[in-house]
């Protein structure tokens, strides 16, 4: 009679007990030590595609310019336009392409940190891949998150991404010269990011003109 | 959004594991993903299933828990559940950032943002 065997193989359970997101959250702590060491302040600017975070920084840069040694990380999916846009201010670029990824991670900006001369800088802004969404799930180790929002989105745009509102220090809603045009009121949108946010400083803009900037350092407060 | 990039870290993962303890055959895993983070739990295992394929998790079971979101408030010290606001102004139950007790938003989130591999069940 043939008896009945027992399976060879072992059945067991391993525990991985990994968190992928937490491992960009100590990443990102670890970055904002760095950045503590070097007594540099680092600014996340997040928007959508076309509100205008490019502009800003290079309107900012323009004010900051002389008083403080600046850097800036731009990240995007590919090519180094905004890259190229900000280096005529003179300032030190490291371009991040993140090829197919639709955010910055903390580890991208590890990497970045390692192309600048830490010792010299005093303010790092770190302008993020155009999207609401994606970057609210991924701390850099900045300092202050911005969000930058513009009247040619539309009249919905903080009600439809609530999470990434929730997370910023400082909005900007920006174009503000384009406002009646558009038919959007940028105090409306103002109103919808206090309701999810009451902490927060809402600062209207015209990033091409200017005007907003000093409110807007102000507000970053470094 | 990031739903694949993060499946595919999850996989990588599991897989590189399940090579260095020469397992044969991956039968399940478990997941647990946090509320307040964008991660959706049907394209995680969609993904997870299509990075399987071929693979020694290629029949493995995909379990995924939701972890509701807690935090502890830095001003009265309350700790528990956030009040979840369903209006018209959302359509979504959006978890309100405030403490339920004293409105503050000075708060530590203590659960939600997860994205937790778990442990998974081999065979060799």
């Amino acid at each position: 009679m043939e008896p009945i065997k027992a399976e060879e193989g072992e059945i067991f359970d391993i525990e991985l007990e990994e968190d992928l997101l937490r491992k960009n959250e100590e990443l990102a702590r670890r970055n904002r030590k760095i950045l503590d060491e070097y007594k540099i302040v680092a600014i996340d600017i997040m928007g959508s595609i076309g509100t205008g975070k490019t502009s800003l920084i290079k309107n900012l840069i323009s004010h900051l310019k002389g008083k403080y040694e600046i850097g800036v990380i731009a990240g995007d999916l590919t090519t180094t336009i905004d890259a190229d846009r900000i280096e005529k201010e003179g300032i030190k670029v490291i371009q991040v392409n993140t090829g197919k990824e639709c955010h910055l991670d903390a580890n991208l900006i590890k990497k970045a940190l390692k192309k600048f001369d830490l010792g010299a800088l005093d303010l790092l802004f770190i302008e993020n891949v155009g999207n609401l969404i994606c970057p609210a799930d991924f701390p850099l180790g900045s300092h202050c998150r911005m969000v930058v929002v513009s009247v040619t989105e539309g009249p919905w745009m903080v009600r439809k991404h609530p999470y990434i509102f929730s997370q910023a220090d400082v909005v900007v809603i920006n174009k503000i010269d384009l406002a009646e045009a558009m038919k959007v009121s940028p105090e409306k949108l103002a109103d919808d990011v206090y309701k999810i946010n009451p902490a927060v400083k809402v600062i209207p803009a015209n990033c091409i003109a200017g005007k907003g900037m000093k409110e807007i350092i102000q507000a970053l407060s470094f | 959004m990031h739903d694949l990039s993060v499946s595919q870290a999850i996989a990588r993962t599991i897989l590189k594991q399940a090579k260095e303890k020469r397992v044969r055959e991956i039968l399940s895993v478990n997941l647990e993903l946090g509320e307040l983070t964008f991660l959706n739990p049907e394209q995680i295992h969609f993904w997870l299933k299509e990075l399987f394929k071929d693979t020694p998790a290629q029949g493995a079971k995909i379990y995924i828990k939701k972890i509701f979101s807690r935090i502890k408030c830095k001003k009265c010290e309350y700790e528990g559940s956030m009040s979840l606001r369903d209006d018209s102004f959302f359509h979504i139950y959006f978890p309100l950032l405030r403490c339920p007790r004293c409105n503050s938003t000075s708060l530590e989130i203590k659960t939600g943002r997860e994205c937790l591999i778990r442990r998974m069940k081999v065979s060799t």
